[in-house]
């Protein structure tokens, strides 16, 4: 069995979407404090024969960094 | 990319999200999504004692009304003044943002994904800025000699007052605010009133946006004033100026000052009252005003009037301006003022003051120091 795992983070509706809800491509998405960080996490599983793990979890992280930190 | 969990941070949220629903497919790509949602700690129980450890620490009422730095970058290079040192100090700030995804099977890490992001702070604008406070900041009215052919022929004075917030809201292209403007002319000697109803001028404005960030290693209790900053070692400060922004007005049909006026506009005086439409548009995504007690941002808007035509001459003003982002209608918890008092205090002017909305008066705005 050969398999190979895709994994893609995507934020679809955020503040600088366009009225479609469309992001402008290579804009970074921008999210108000208030709204929070939303989005779909997406696994390709590219098994032979076709395939899925149940078992699997996705953690997810959010990460804030300031410079200078204090 | 530098990995985050190398870098110290103030904020570390996870949540674990299980594929459940993955389902075999009659193809060879099975694809598995899960949607998430990260609700931010701006509520000030996940906040911890000095901001530190965001999200990871215990709840705590000390920590009311903070909230997350907004995303933004900014570098400044300062040489010495002084030509025998080379002395060159740089200043590096920068508030960013990122998602990680980590796929696990079994406690084993098989995939990694990660996004950055962009947080902007926002809510309600806070009340206007007392611009006794920062006095040596800010220039509301300015006043310069009108010149013909090198000799003075009159007065000219422009005047504005902080105008209300750049409001961004979702689905707008633009942020406008109507800046209202007063202009004054007067003849050198008041009996031959030189300048009349019919004194045609054209005025140049000329605006730009100035930011101000300021970063303290220790905790800051409210926004500095730029003496503060330049006077404590533990604060330094960038400041930009933005883009030039130019309008034209055609200046007639003077008028003398009102009776409301009177006390604070010569009777000698011709004057014209104009309000200007100021646009930025959405896609700069400008950072918003904010505050933390480590870093804060805050704007004022330069102001520079170029006037000609019965004699030359120009004025530089700089008032506060807040920019704020909002998802809906815009909130009616500002402290406003009407009248043109020039920063004075609205309550010895006997101006009208109202309160709109109970929690206005919950807590000081953060720019009282």
């Amino acid at each position: 069995m050969s398999s190979s795992i895709i994994l893609d983070l995507d934020f679809t509706a955020d503040f600088a979407c366009d009225d479609s809800g469309q992001r402008l491509p290579g804009r970074t998405p921008l999210f108000l404090a208030t709204d929070g960080v939303h989005g779909v996490v997406t696994v390709d599983y590219r098994t032979n024969p076709p395939g899925s793990q149940s078992n699997d979890v996705v953690k997810l992280c959010l990460y804030g960094v300031q410079n200078p930190l204090r | 990319m530098l990995d985050p969990r190398l870098i110290p941070q103030f904020l570390n949220l996870v949540d674990v999200l299980p594929l459940s629903s993955a389902h075999a497919s009659s193809t060879s790509i099975n694809r598995v999504s899960a949607t998430f949602h990260v609700a931010l700690p701006n509520s000030p129980s996940r906040f911890t004692q000095d901001y530190g450890n965001f999200g990871a620490g215990e709840d705590t009422n000390s920590d009311k009304g903070r909230h997350l730095p907004s995303s933004f970058s900014v570098k400044s290079v300062l040489g010495s003044s002084d030509p025998y040192t080379t002395f060159v100090q740089r200043l590096d700030a920068k508030v960013s943002y990122m998602v990680q995804a980590h796929l696990f099977r079994d406690n084993k890490l098989i995939a990694t994904s990660s996004r950055e992001i962009r947080i902007f702070d926002n809510g309600d604008p806070q009340p206007p800025i007392c611009l006794s406070d920062f006095s040596s900041e800010y220039v509301c009215q300015q006043k310069s000699s009108l010149r013909k052919h090198l000799f003075r022929v009159g007065f000219f004075s422009a005047s504005i007052t902080e105008p209300n917030p750049f409001l961004f809201l979702s689905g707008k292209d633009s942020a406008v605010i109507r800046l209202p403007m007063r202009f004054a002319v007067r003849g050198v000697e008041a009996s031959t009133n030189v300048f009349h109803q019919n004194a045609a001028f054209n005025a140049t404005v000329i605006w730009q946006l100035r930011s101000s960030t300021f970063m303290s290693a220790t905790p800051m209790k409210s926004v500095p004033t730029v003496l503060q900053a330049q006077r404590n070692p533990s604060i330094n400060m960038i400041t930009t100026l933005g883009l030039e922004h130019r309008l034209t007005l055609a200046l007639n049909g003077w008028n003398k000052p009102s009776s409301s006026l009177a006390s604070m506009q010569s009777t000698d005086d011709w004057m014209i009252e104009q309000e200007l439409a100021l646009s930025i548009p959405t896609r700069s995504l400008l950072v918003p005003t904010f505050f933390t007690p480590h870093l804060s941002r805050r704007y004022s808007l330069v102001v520079q009037v170029k006037l000609a035509g019965n004699g030359k001459t120009s004025v530089r003003l700089e008032v506060p301006v807040q920019v704020v982002y909002q998802n809906e209608s815009p909130g009616t918890s500002r402290l406003q003022s009407w009248g043109f008092n020039s920063g004075r205090s609205s309550i010895d002017q006997n101006e009208s003051l109202q309160i709109i909305g109970a929690d206005a008066v919950a807590e000081l705005p953060v720019y009282v120091p």
